[in-house]
């Protein structure tokens, strides 16, 4: 199926009957780019991301990931696939300190702990975090929560990330930071998916900006 | 149809004691029947039957079954209906009493969906004009708002658990129990910080800033609320009496 990572064909969905979010829309997604979903609020933008992940299920139409049906595929093997950061941070977050946020999933997913101690040691390096390693999460401020929960998806290395609004909350050093390492990771291919109201940082790091009004692609521009 | 806010929710809220107290402690499955049909009418004349209902309770089908089996398994009493050789495995008091325990349980449910036509806050002010101290009914209008908060919550986190690429359909037993450690933890705490934190929203907006708290609202009780109290209390009171004259009802 081509280049793309995410299809999303001639789908329907709404959360109350005869109210439909998005009729017929379709959209696809490439790998290696990084596409910046804009739009206002309630426009339908976490919403298309929660169809792509399989959360929520269209009536109609289809979604593939990587050529896979998303109805062939649990949302284990999607999270395999996608690395996701909630717009709240506080749900993804489980473990007892800073690192055990990063580590718990390793004893589940059967994944050699010597590579995944050393891939956090250098993901909270990377993220400018080493000083909180044996913090507990509730402590963090919200921008620091949604720093460690972008490394924690970062952590089993997906093939594409999707970010819900990854820099409100953000104090000018960590959206550098943060930018810097999408860049890093964009450098070995990984593309991603960000929703952001923040224009600037769309301009700056988009291949492509997708505006989105009531369901609809409003504009789609590629640099 | 009765209208939803005509009745007074402190009769609601006594009808509701009275048909759930009689449903615990009666054995007649007569008056249990009379109790579920009373229920399901005053539901549908308050409007909040729907059909969805029993389409709701079709899971206590597996409970009234395993409830018939168990008590037919262990206990002497009663005449066989199904037996394996020597081994009794269904009864007809299995079944009777596996069709009390749903009947019990269906009854206390719906009479308590009686007490959700009401809204929270008219329920508030009828407990408070039951006298029960304000922040005793507060506490439990916030316990019952928290609940789909909470589910919600926990919605999301099994939602961020698999995301992390953990399929739960292919965990052993022991590790999905270890799952849930990982998953109450944070839950817990969770909501001892939103309890925490809204304590301190109370406090700025004056709760309990000044002793004998006034209320906008007032409710008064309607001729209907009287004969509804009265009979409900009528019917209670024969049951009781009828047990204590023939020592079982």
């Amino acid at each position: 199926m081509d280049d793309a990572m995410i299809k999303i064909d001639r789908i329907s969905f709404g959360y109350k009957k005869g109210e439909e979010l998005f009729k017929n829309f379709s959209l696809s997604l490439n790998m290696k780019e990084i596409t910046v979903l804009l739009g206002r609020n309630g426009s339908g933008k976490t919403s298309l991301t929660k169809i792509i992940l399989g959360i929520l299920k269209p009536p109609i139409g289809e979604v593939w990931i990587k050529g896979t049906n998303i109805k062939e595929l649990s949302l284990g093997q999607v999270g395999s696939i996608i690395g996701y950061v909630f717009q709240n941070p506080d749900h993804q977050i489980f473990g007892a300190t800073v690192m055990d946020q990063l580590l718990w999933t390793a004893d589940f997913l059967g994944q050699d702990k010597e590579y995944i101690g050393q891939k956090a040691n250098s993901l909270l390096k990377d993220f400018d975090i080493e000083k909180l390693v044996d913090i507990y999460p509730y402590q963090l401020s919200l921008g620091e929560k949604r720093i460690l929960t972008l490394a924690s998806a970062m952590i089993s290395d997906p093939d594409y990330l999707i970010l819900d609004e990854p820099t409100s909350s953000l104090d000018p050093d960590r959206i550098r930071i943060l930018s810097g390492y999408i860049r890093s990771i964009h450098k070995k291919g990984t593309g991603a998916l960000i929703i952001t109201h923040d224009k600037d940082f769309a301009m700056e790091w988009g291949d492509r900006i997708i505006t989105i009004d009531e369901g609809k692609i409003k504009d789609d521009t590629c640099k | 149809m009765i209208h939803v806010n005509s009745i007074d929710p402190r009769t609601k809220l006594f009808f509701v004691a009275m048909v759930s107290s009689i449903a615990i402690i009666t054995n007649d499955i007569m008056v249990l029947i009379g109790l579920f049909v009373l229920s399901i009418v005053a539901l549908f004349l308050l409007g909040g039957f729907s059909i969805s209902l029993f389409y709701r309770f079709r899971k206590l089908l597996f409970v009234i079954l395993a409830i018939a089996l168990v008590q037919s398994f262990f206990t002497s009493q009663g005449s066989s209906i199904l037996q394996i050789g020597e081994k009794v495995i269904l009864t007809d008091f299995g079944i009777l009493r596996a069709v009390q325990f749903a009947l019990r349980i269906t009854i206390v449910i719906i009479s308590s969906l009686i007490l959700i036509t009401s809204s929270s806050r008219n329920l508030i002010q009828g407990l408070l004009q039951f006298k029960i101290p304000y922040e005793i009914v507060f506490m439990l209008s916030i316990a019952a708002k928290f609940l789909p908060i909470l589910r919600d919550e926990m919605v999301n986190k099994v939602i961020a658990m698999q995301l992390r690429g953990i399929d739960f359909n292919r965990i052993g037993l022991r590790k999905k129990i270890a799952l849930y450690r990982y998953l109450l933890f944070p839950v817990t705490i969770n909501s001892l910080l939103k309890s925490k934190d809204m304590s301190v929203a109370m406090e700025m907006r004056g709760f309990r800033a000044m002793d004998g708290r006034t209320s906008y609202r007032s409710l008064k009780m309607k001729n209907v609320d009287y004969i509804i109290i009265f009979f409900s209390l009528i019917i209670g009171l024969s049951l009781v009496v009828f047990k204590i004259v023939k020592g079982g009802i």
